[in-house]
């Protein structure tokens, strides 16, 4: 039989990670990076380590033997701490001794941190180096992936929000209503009778008196009591309601689960009130008054967006014949 | 140019000089966070090379020094070579290991030579932007490694003469640093 008969300094330098043990498994020689492991010279490996392949538990002697001879791998794991799992591949010797070159296979980055390895500790062959390269790199470039997105999500939202936003008052603007409009009726559907429990109002709101804001003190005053409504209306409703303007002096409120018509008119009533005090917008003293139509979704079977919104409108248009600064209400068809 | 260039640029900037300059510039180029233009990145920086008076090539010097000095990129750095020397001979794999981890970053490929006590690393392209970034991080890295070494650039890429390896002591690397933290998982 022909073979190397190589030095152990050679050994040490190729495979840092090598045992050499005796048929009972004591230690007889070892690599550098393999003797961080076992800290005691002539160690019993088998007090060491157990076996948790081939089979779980086996001693340690039985177990080389089989794998020496089979050429499966051998799974070892520390009895101490830090434990560590191991896998190994054994070759028989001369004399009953084996060669056992250890590694830690996916175990390599907690081996490395608990074991305080360098660079140094592995041979150039090996690819522990470019495994902890690649979690440290892939981890930074995920990161920095998640931030990019992160961003980009929040520049959608925003064009998103803008896109539903009237840029003048904050409010919706028609389309953002008609969104808040569809999602509304899509819930009365669920209902077995949209005119039961739940539903919700529509209140359109016209300014009165506003074009004279306009025409004689300038669109930027016209603007200023544009927003000074919109304040208003913000704090007259629930967060869960919509505001919206949908024209130059058009107010449109949607309440949620708000069908009851006394109450709706007192609300009504109450914002014409606060919007009929007056506002000092550049030096001038400015009165401007609002009418209101209101339309519920109890009043239909089948709620139509473009259906309620036209009925508010001409209950609006009563208010307003009916000498401005009045609350109307669609009645049932 | 990739969006991870164009974060750095963005994050150097803000870093170094406030968020006040990054609008500025910003503006000034046009900046747009998923521009796909392949010059982009060029763009931003002659705006910021404008707004704060400093020549092009500095501006690309000093986003390789300040990604270096990240610990994250110093120690990704750090894995490169066991000394200064090692470092430098071993950058040639730098496009590679890029490229394990962000395949579609473009980085130009490099050759080291050797020529008396001056050694050269030639970056293939030619690109200033490329060159001067990195010469921002061997510089940053000849620090941390504790290395003297006289740094200079040229046309073709940067020349390095190392005069003494362990001028200083070299900033502490342990390898298992990076996976203490969160676990290999």
């Amino acid at each position: 039989m022909s073979g190397l008969n190589l030095p152990l300094t050679a050994m040490d330098r190729v495979l840092p990670m090598h045992v050499i043990v005796d048929a009972a498994g004591r230690v007889i020689a070892a690599g550098p990076t393999a003797r961080k492991l076992l800290p005691q010279d002539d160690a019993d490996l088998g007090k060491l380590l157990s076996v948790q392949r081939p089979v779980k538990d086996m001693d340690l002697p039985q177990a080389l033997a089989k794998v020496a001879k089979s050429g499966d791998r051998l799974v070892l794991r520390s009895f101490a701490e830090p434990v560590l799992t191991l896998r190994a591949q054994v070759a028989p010797l001369p004399a009953g001794q084996y060669l056992v070159n250890l590694g830690f296979g996916i175990h390599l980055g907690d081996a490395v941190a608990q074991l305080g390895l360098t660079a140094n500790d592995f041979a150039a062959t090996d690819l522990a180096m470019e495994l902890l390269f690649l979690f440290e790199a892939n981890r930074g470039v995920m990161h920095e992936l998640s931030v990019f997105n992160r961003r980009l999500e929040a520049a959608r939202d925003h064009a998103e929000a803008q896109a539903h936003t009237d840029v003048l008052t904050g409010l919706q603007n028609r389309r953002g209503l008609q969104l808040a409009l569809d999602a509304a009726i899509a819930s009365t559907r669920g209902a077995t009778d949209p005119r039961a429990d739940g539903g919700f109002a529509i209140v359109q709101l016209d300014l009165d008196r506003f074009k004279q804001i306009n025409d004689h003190l300038g669109h930027a005053a016209g603007d200023e009591m544009l927003r000074h409504v919109a304040k208003v209306l913000r704090r007259e409703i629930r967060s869960e309601d919509c505001a919206a303007r949908i024209g130059g002096d058009e107010f449109v409120l949607l309440l949620r689960g708000f069908v009851d018509q006394p109450a709706l008119e007192r609300l009504g009533r109450r914002i014409i009130s606060v919007i009929e005090q007056p506002v000092t917008i550049e030096d001038h003293v400015c009165r401007v008054s609002a009418s209101v139509g209101v339309v519920t979704s109890r009043c239909y079977a089948q709620p139509d967006a473009n259906q309620m919104l036209g009925d508010a409108d001409a209950a609006l248009y009563r208010s307003k014949h009916a000498g401005r600064g009045r609350v109307s209400f669609h009645d049932r068809p | 140019m990739h969006r991870l260039v164009q974060r750095a640029i963005e994050e150097f900037i803000i870093a170094n000089y406030g968020s006040d300059v990054w609008t500025k510039v910003a503006a000034a180029s046009r900046h747009r966070m998923t521009s796909d233009d392949e010059t982009h990145g060029q763009k931003v920086m002659h705006a910021a090379s404008g707004e704060l008076r400093k020549p092009y090539v500095e501006m690309w010097e000093d986003l390789g020094a300040w990604l270096a000095r990240l610990e994250p990129m110093r120690r990704l750095l750090r894995f490169s070579g066991r000394d200064f020397k090692d470092f430098l001979q071993n950058v040639v794999d730098l496009p590679d290991y890029t490229r394990m981890v962000v395949p579609d970053l473009k980085m130009p490929g490099m050759t080291v030579v050797t020529e008396d006590e001056v050694l050269r690393i030639l970056v293939r392209r030619r690109d200033p932007e490329w060159i001067h970034a990195i010469a921002g991080v061997v510089r940053v890295m000849a620090d941390d490694y504790g290395a003297l070494g006289l740094i200079w650039v040229e046309p073709d890429g940067i020349a390095v003469q190392v005069s003494d390896d362990c001028f200083a002591e070299a900033r502490d690397f342990h390898l298992g640093a990076g996976i203490l933290r969160e676990g290999l998982a």
